[in-house]
């Protein structure tokens, strides 16, 4: 069975982190979640993300890049979202809000590389 | 069921969970529910058993960037109420298939899902996709996945794995479940098929009323069944390029078509007939299709002497069955061409109409008569270029003229169809009517 509330929960324990999920990218639905709460609605973002996803796709096609997307990341005022297609099944990605003010972005980009290696889906 | 809002703000599609009797739908549902913290609408239930369905509503997830809301619903699992189940899933867009996956209740699961795959296959294109849901994966004698996939024939399905009461897998099978849908609207909307505009059942009161309406014949009758439009399924319909051609100017949306005496449905709008007889109702689609056959074979045998726009074609009832139909063009028919003359015209005219009907009318009894045979009566015989044709309703396979009616001469056959109506002209004049 998929193992991902213990990787939602490994990847809250990152400073800074306000929410994550695992989103489908075909429909843009929400797998799993944590944190986020009534400040940050983690089903929206992952329905708004899922565009981000397909767009760099496209593109990607259309410049005949023939690679994959490692990780996505955008990086706000106060935040930084990120974005992280499964290696095993890329039409699932993690997506991870972090504080910037409290965050270790190289860090937390390393536990989230770790966190997508160990789930199965 | 899959449609665009009116607005075309969002795309509403609609998720059924079946499965056998006591397998965790509803728990399925209720764990979902949870997850999304939303309210489930269950409007009956005895001992824990769903009597209709369950109503879970949820918007979310993206469809080439609009929201998608997802009406989801659970069947009731008893046998004595398959046909509230049927009506529910002729609805779906997507179908988690939920099952008790332990060595016990395998038989029963498989025998389910042959009978939910059969139904699927006669659902008209694109049919809802399924996903297996295998519920309690934490009992010990739960079966291994291989075992399972071979005792289901899983072949081409998805299968999640999950435990409901934990909230486990429910989340995944889904998921999985809204990519279908996805999929089946993407089709729709290639075809140009995809409807938009408000959805007749949208909430779940107006769904209980419904089921209800659909599963139980009240004293007005049964429920109207659906009319045939040109997304008839493959081999369902012809002749099979004219024949879809025929059904788009036929349209007619939001008509609904009347029951007679003898049980036949039947609807006449402004330029065409739609009949479907009592018996052409059919659980399944290939029996349906069988029924066809004969009906094409006696078309294309009188093809010469029929109407050209009309067609025959099958339709789902939007109960799970299927109704076999004709769509005949209304012609204007040689009675409708006299009346109108023998009002309007000068007697002299008349009198030469009056002959030239006759003639045509004797011209049909000859073209009818030969296998298979017609109805001759004023009102089924229209005209192409200059020669009768029989514009009416298709007489069922084996259908003879009466006795009595083989045995009328050419003179009493004209007396009795033309007499009838040169005396109301006349009585009109006379009483300046």
């Amino acid at each position: 069975m998929a193992n991902t509330k213990a990787s939602m929960d490994r990847l809250m324990e990152i400073d800074g982190a306000i929410g994550c999920c695992m989103a489908d990218s075909s429909s843009g639905m929400v797998l799993a979640q944590a944190g986020g709460g009534a400040a940050f609605n983690l089903e929206v973002a992952a329905a708004g993300n899922t565009e981000v996803v397909r767009a760099k796709r496209k593109t990607m096609k259309a410049l005949d890049l023939k690679d994959g997307i490692e990780d996505i990341l955008i990086t706000l005022s106060r935040q930084y979202h990120l974005i992280r297609p499964l290696r095993s099944n890329d039409a699932i990605f993690l997506y991870l809000v972090l504080d910037k003010g409290r965050a270790n972005l190289a860090m937390a980009r390393h536990v989230l590389a770790d966190t997508e290696k160990d789930v199965t889906f | 069921m899959a449609r665009m809002t009116a607005e075309q703000d969002a795309l509403v599609v609609r998720l059924v969970y079946d499965g056998p009797p006591r397998s965790g739908k509803t728990t399925s549902l209720g764990a979902l529910a949870q997850g999304m913290a939303r309210p489930v609408f269950s409007p009956a239930e005895a001992e824990g058993r769903t009597l209709y369905f369950d109503w879970l509503e949820y918007t979310g997830g993206s469809f080439d960037g609009i929201p998608i809301r997802c009406q989801i619903l659970s069947v009731p699992g008893q046998p004595e109420l398959a046909p509230r189940r049927r009506a529910l899933l002729a609805e779906a867009d997507a179908i988690v298939f939920v099952i008790d996956g332990t060595p016990e209740r395998l038989p029963e699961a498989a025998e389910h899902l042959r009978d939910l795959r059969s139904f699927v296959a006669s659902r008209p294109s694109p049919p809802p996709g399924v996903v297996v849901q295998a519920n309690h994966r934490d009992r010990p004698d739960a079966l291994p996945l291989a075992a399972l996939r071979e005792g289901l024939g899983l072949d081409g399905l998805a299968l999640v794995e999950s435990v409901a009461t934990e909230s486990q897998g429910i989340r995944e099978a889904f998921v999985l479940a809204v990519r279908l849908a996805l999929d089946r609207a993407r089709e729709l909307l290639a075809r140009s098929a995809l409807p938009a505009g408000p959805g007749e059942v949208d909430d779940p009161d107006a769904l209980l009323a419904w089921l209800q309406a659909a599963t139980s014949a009240g004293p007005e009758g049964p429920p109207p069944p659906r009319l045939p439009d040109s997304d008839a399924p493959g081999g369902g319909i012809w002749p099979a390029v004219d024949g879809r051609m025929i059904l788009r100017s036929a349209a007619a949306p939001g008509a609904v078509p009347r029951q007679g005496s003898d049980g036949s449905w039947r609807l006449r709008t402004g330029a065409w007939q739609f009949h479907s007889a009592a018996r052409h109702e059919f659980e399944r689609l290939e029996d349906a299709r069988q029924e066809m056959l004969g009906w094409v074979q006696k078309h294309a045998e009188a093809s010469g002497r029929l109407s050209s726009r009309r067609c025959i074609t099958l339709a789902e009832t939007g109960l799970g069955t299927w109704r076999l139909w004709q769509v005949v063009r209304a012609e204007e028919s040689l009675r409708q061409r006299l009346g109108a003359a023998l009002r309007e015209s000068a007697p002299a005219e008349a009198a030469a109409l009056l002959r030239a009907c006759a003639g045509r009318l004797l011209e049909a009894r000859g073209a009818f008569r030969p296998a298979p045979p017609l109805p001759c009566r004023l009102e089924l015989i229209g005209e192409r270029r200059e020669r009768p044709v029989y514009i009416g309703l298709l007489p069922p396979p084996g259908w003879e003229p009466r006795a009595e009616e083989l045995a009328l001469t050419d003179a009493e056959l004209v007396r009795r169809e033309i007499q009838p109506l040169a005396g109301e002209a006349l009585t009109a004049a006379l009483t300046g009517a």
